[in-house]
Parts: C-alpha cells; structure tokens; sequence
C-alpha cells in the first residue's frame, strides 16, 4: 500500500482569550491519516475544533497563537512536504498542556514560514469546498472566470479560448445544466444546489489529490442535499481522489464515509470504520457516541445539556466529557477526574478514548 | 406595461431601465459637447479669437447674430469663451482624479500589509486634511507658488488621497473576512492577483469609478470658487469660474446671460457628473445580484 495522502501527527491549536487572559485548547494532539481514495468523516458538535483542523491543514489559521505543535505532512507524488517542519523554530512551549501553559512565538517569522510551505501545496495538491457556497464565490464576478482562474492557475500553458472549454466541462461534469449560459451568471444569479456544484467544480479544477468539503450539503433541501452527496460520491469514484468530510449528519457520513472520526472539544473521541461506528448497537462506544446515535436514530431521547467549561488546562487533565457522562463508575471515576484518557484499541481499525474500555 | 421574455442572463443584464436611458442620453449629450469643445479648441478651429472684442455687441443678448449666446462686457463672445473654458478643466481635472484614485487606492490596499500605527496614522491625516478648509489651504500654495490651475488640482488631487486610501481600506477590511478569500487563498491564488483583481478590480471597481465622478465634478467646483474669486484661472484666459464673476456686475442690470451661462454649464455638467456616479453604483449592485 503506498503512503497515506496526508498524516496529521499530534496537531495542537490553541486560542487567547483577551478576556480572561487565558489559553482555550481548540484541538489537543489530533493525529489521524487519510490513504489514498478514501473518504474521512469528521463528525462532532459546534465548536468541537472541526473546521479548525481543516483550515490548520490548510494553513488559513490565523496566529491567536494558532498551531503550536505537530506535524501535517502532504504526500504528493513526487514530494512528502510536512508543513510545519520548522515550527520548534518559532514556537516555543512551556510546560505544555498544563494549567500554567506559555506559548512565544516569532509571528512575523512563522507566518512567513507556513506561506512558504503552503506555496507548492495551495491549489495543486488540497482543495475545499466551503460551506457557505455564495459566500465563497467573489459576489462581483461570474462563476465561469473564478473556475476559469483555478484552471489557469494549475494549467498556465493553456489558452483562453482552451482554459474555458475546460472551465465549461468542469461544469458539464458537476451536471450543471445549460453549463456554457450558467457560465456567465453571478454567484447570486444562481440557486443553492447549482451554486455548491460549482464551488464543487471550481475546487476540482485545480485537480486535487485530497479534496476538503466543510459541511457541503449544509442549508440545502433534503432533494438538493441527495444530488450533491450522489454527485461526490461519483466524484470519488472517477477522479479518484481522497476526501475530508467534515458533517454533522450522520445520514451524510453513512453514505460516503469510509472511516469516521469523532470529536469532542477538541479531541478525537472515537474512530474507526464507518460500519463500526454506527453500528448503534454494537454496545462498543464512547457514551458521546452512543448519545449522539441515539438522537439521530430515536425519537424523545432524553437531552442531556453540554457542560460549559471553557477555561484552559481542566480538560488536559481529566476526561473532556466528564460532565456530561452517564456510563462512569465509582470504579473508574478517579482515573477520569484525574488524567486523560488514552485512545484505546475495540477492534485494529476501531478505537475509543474512554477509561471503561481500558484493559 | 410588463413586457415577460424569456432571455440569455447576458441580454438581461445589458437592459436600461427608462432612467437609467434617460440618464444615458443626458450624460451623453453633455459630457459628449464637453469633449467636443475640447477638442474644437486644443486644434484651434474656431471661427473666432476668444480675446476679440466686438465694440458693436457689447453684453449682447443670446441669438444676436454672430454671437450664438451673447457676448460678455467686453464684447467677447461667450459661446467661444465657454468652450475655452472646457480647457481649465478637462485635463488637470483628470489629472486631480488620477492622483486621488491611483495613490488612495494603493495606500489603501498596502494597509492589507500595515500594522494599527500605519492605519491609525492614515486614519489621523485624513481627519487633519478634513478639519483643514480646502480653501485656505489652496489659497495657501497659490500664495507660496502662483496661481496656476495645475497646482490647484495637484492639491485637490493630494487632499482626496487619504479620503479614497480609507474607503479602499475599510472596503478591504469588509472583505477580508468573506470566505471568498479564503476559497481563493486556499485555490493558490497569489496574493498580488488577490488584490488588484479580485479586490480592487471586481469589488472596488464601481465604487472607484463613481468616486472618480465625484471627484471630477469637485474638482471642476473648487476651481470654478477659486475663479470666481480670482484666484484661479487668469483673465484674459477663459474658464467658466471666472465668467461667472465677470457677469455677476452686470446682473442687476437685467443682463442676466453674461453670468448665469456659464453657471448653467457649470450646473449640467456637476449633474451629468452625480447621475453617472449614481447609475454605475446602482448597475454594479444588480449585477451582483444577477
């Protein structure tokens, strides 16, 4: 088997928080892979650190400190560059993922830096496609010459008269009708469904190995929905190519995810094959799961309401999901109030961060 | 009456609404005679000379013979003097709008770049140039070099800079946060293109456009303040300002058309000005929404 599209190791963010002068961790060492014509789910609730770990492997994180440590690599064909090779260079950490955590870093440098990693990257070997579709269009200007701009960007040599036949068919492939009129129309001309089949086209013009999609069916009717996941799952199958998906319906993941992972404030929880994770009742599952499925495939569940602690180091040292937990026995109650629980192998491919499945 | 067609959404687009025709025409006409008589008197082709005086007209009436729109106090044809005027403005006028468009748009988007002490000095430099009277600062530079119309309009022209530098900014910061522009950073668009074309082209296009408008039309109104009260263009030369202030003695007298003609062009022009500003702001935001 070749080498995994991309390997996210360890990848820490944290965010300043002016007002209370403290350090918020948004992702705490994430580490997952995605191979080669494979489809990843991201699922989790708002403000889990989802997009965060898309726009850090994009590198649009802006220092607040941002990324302090990790690696994300990009396996291209010719090339394995990790985009944050220097960052012991500039970030340096004290104390690290504890109450008293202090972070200086040389921003100006370090920006300077993760530019210069992402010039080879943005564009050739990742792309996304926004969740906001109008939003991600640039309102003045028809969608043909901004797919038309990504196509020249990734093939200089062509023509204009070439490079727009080309925009064109990207179009005719995302099943976009009357594509040559639809070419000239404003991204606010445009419905929703057409509009994320063009964001969908503009993100496959710069043929990507690994396509990035933040939530794509998103404020779309469920019709719409159905027609933009049948057209990524075909996607998927003809241009071969890897995917990220981040969602918070399971119903989206089931249908194209190949692996699941789970979050919660900012950790991953749980992950493994799609099968295994929503197995609802396979009895193997993180309690966040397990309540999570239960919602989604049973009506009147109880709502247990999230536990509000923003305030930094308290989760490093205990279970994040502590307060909201209902399956934690006396037995295991210390250990979870006490330290972070390790990512613990049910199955090879399928793993829990929970003390209970601890051997 | 609603007349539906089914049409292309090029077609759709290219459509005038009755007014905006209305103002087409207007605009048209006008700016079209200005450019005319800018032409005529840059190659030299009028009948007569501006300086000429007829003893026989003296503040003759519009439609005497020989004299389309009357002659001045002097006896010197207005029709003549007014499209001489064109040449006060039409070139240092543009040179005014240049000045302000080009350097406001480029300090404007290099504030992309700059830190809050950069924009905080912006900032303060455009409030000093407002609290300061235009006036008196021109009046200030005609005092030190000499009244010539190009030094005026370089002044304008370097007042309006950090007025533009702050739209074009405060534009920019709008966008910044879009996620168009993360969905073009993240397609590998290098930041220069970023800038000049999705930014400063696409989003800021109209609104430069019609600031240059505006611009023009308070360049030609300051000049016309500094005619009329002889600071600007010299007699003998011809502008419209100082026309104006050459009739005004004869107003009482009921000779009415040796001040107000010029004013009235003045007035056509100013409007033909504010409507293709307020048009080109108009279109731009329905072709966004096409």
């Amino acid at each position: 088997m070749s080498d995994p599209v991309l390997e996210v190791n360890n990848l820490s963010v944290r965010f300043f928080l002016e007002e209370e002068q403290t350090l918020l961790p948004a992702l705490n060492r994430i580490s997952f892979h995605v191979n080669e014509n494979e489809v990843l789910g991201i699922i989790g609730e708002s403000g889990s650190g989802k997009s965060i770990t898309l726009l850090s492997i994009l590198g649009l994180l802006q220092t607040n400190p941002g990324i302090i440590d990790g690696e994300i690599i990009v396996n291209t064909r010719e090339d394995r560059i990790n985009t944050l090779q220097d960052i012991h260079r500039y970030i340096k950490i004290d104390n690290f993922e504890q109450n008293n955590e202090t972070i200086s870093i040389d921003v100006k440098a370090w920006q300077r830096s993760l530019k210069n990693n992402y010039r080879t990257i943005l564009g050739n070997h990742i792309s996304m496609v926004f969740q906001n579709p109008r939003l991600a269009f640039n309102p003045y200007y028809s969608i043909g010459k901004q797919i038309n701009e990504a196509v020249r960007l990734c093939n200089p040599d062509l023509s204009k008269a070439q490079s727009k036949q080309k925009s064109i068919d990207w179009l005719r492939k995302v099943k976009m009708e009357a594509a040559d009129i639809r070419y000239d129309n404003n991204p606010y001309g445009l419905s929703g469904g057409l509009c994320q089949r063009a964001m969908i086209a503009m993100a496959l013009a710069s043929e990507p190995d690994l396509l990035i999609a933040d939530e794509p069916t998103t404020g779309l009717d469920a019709t719409i929905q159905g027609d933009i996941l049948a057209l990524l799952e075909e996607v998927k199958h003809e241009e071969k190519i890897s995917m990220i998906l981040v969602s918070h319906d399971f119903n989206v993941m089931q249908r194209l995810s190949d692996r699941i992972l789970v979050y919660y404030k900012g950790h991953v929880i749980e992950q493994g094959n799609t099968n295994e994770i929503l197995d609802y009742s396979s009895g193997f599952h993180h309690p966040y799961t397990a309540l999570l499925l239960k919602t989604e495939f049973e009506v009147n569940t109880e709502y247990t309401p999230p536990g509000e602690d923003k305030v930094a180091g308290n989760q490093l040292s205990k279970c994040p999901y502590i307060d909201r937990c209902t399956i934690v026995s006396d037995e295991i109650i210390e250990k979870c109030q006490s330290s972070l629980p390790p990512l613990t192998d049910v199955t090879p491919s399928h793993k829990i961060r929970c003390w209970k499945f601890e051997k | 009456m609603v007349i539906y067609r089914s049409a292309n959404k090029k077609q759709e687009i290219r459509t005038w609404t009755v007014f905006e025709f209305v103002v087409l025409i207007y605009c048209i006409l006008i700016l079209g005679s200005v450019l005319t008589a800018y032409a005529i008197t840059s190659f030299d082709l009028m009948p007569l000379d501006y300086e000429e005086m007829d003893f026989d007209a003296i503040l003759a009436p519009p439609l005497t013979p020989n004299h389309f729109l009357g002659t001045d106090y002097l006896g010197r044809d207005l029709l003549n003097r007014l499209m001489l005027g064109t040449q006060a403005y039409l070139v240092p006028g543009i040179m005014a709008v240049f000045i302000a468009i080009f350097f406001g748009s480029l300090l404007g988007s290099l504030t992309i770049f700059a830190n809050r002490y950069f924009k905080t000095l912006i900032k303060y430099t455009t409030e000093l140039l407002q609290t300061m009277p235009r006036l008196v600062l021109l009046l200030l530079v005609i005092a030190i070099f000499e009244p010539d119309i190009y030094y005026i309009m370089l002044v304008i022209g370097i007042t309006n800079i950090p007025g533009i530098a702050i739209l074009v900014s405060r534009r920019i910061d709008i966008l910044r946060n879009k996620s168009f522009i993360e969905a073009s950073i993240a397609n590998g668009t290098p930041l220069a293109t970023l800038i000049f074309k999705h930014i400063l082209w696409y989003n800021c296009r109209a609104l430069l456009i019609a600031q240059a408008a505006l611009g023009m039309a308070e360049a030609v109104l300051m000049e016309t303040s500094l005619s009329y009260l002889g600071f600007g263009v010299q007699e003998p030369t011809p502008s419209w300002g100082n026309m104006v202030q050459a009739g005004t003695n004869y107003l009482l007298q009921g000779k009415l058309w040796s001040s107000s003609i010029p004013a009235i062009a003045i007035m056509l022009v100013l409007l033909a000005l504010y409507l293709v500003a307020d048009v080109l702001i108009k279109r731009s935001e329905r072709k966004r929404l096409s």
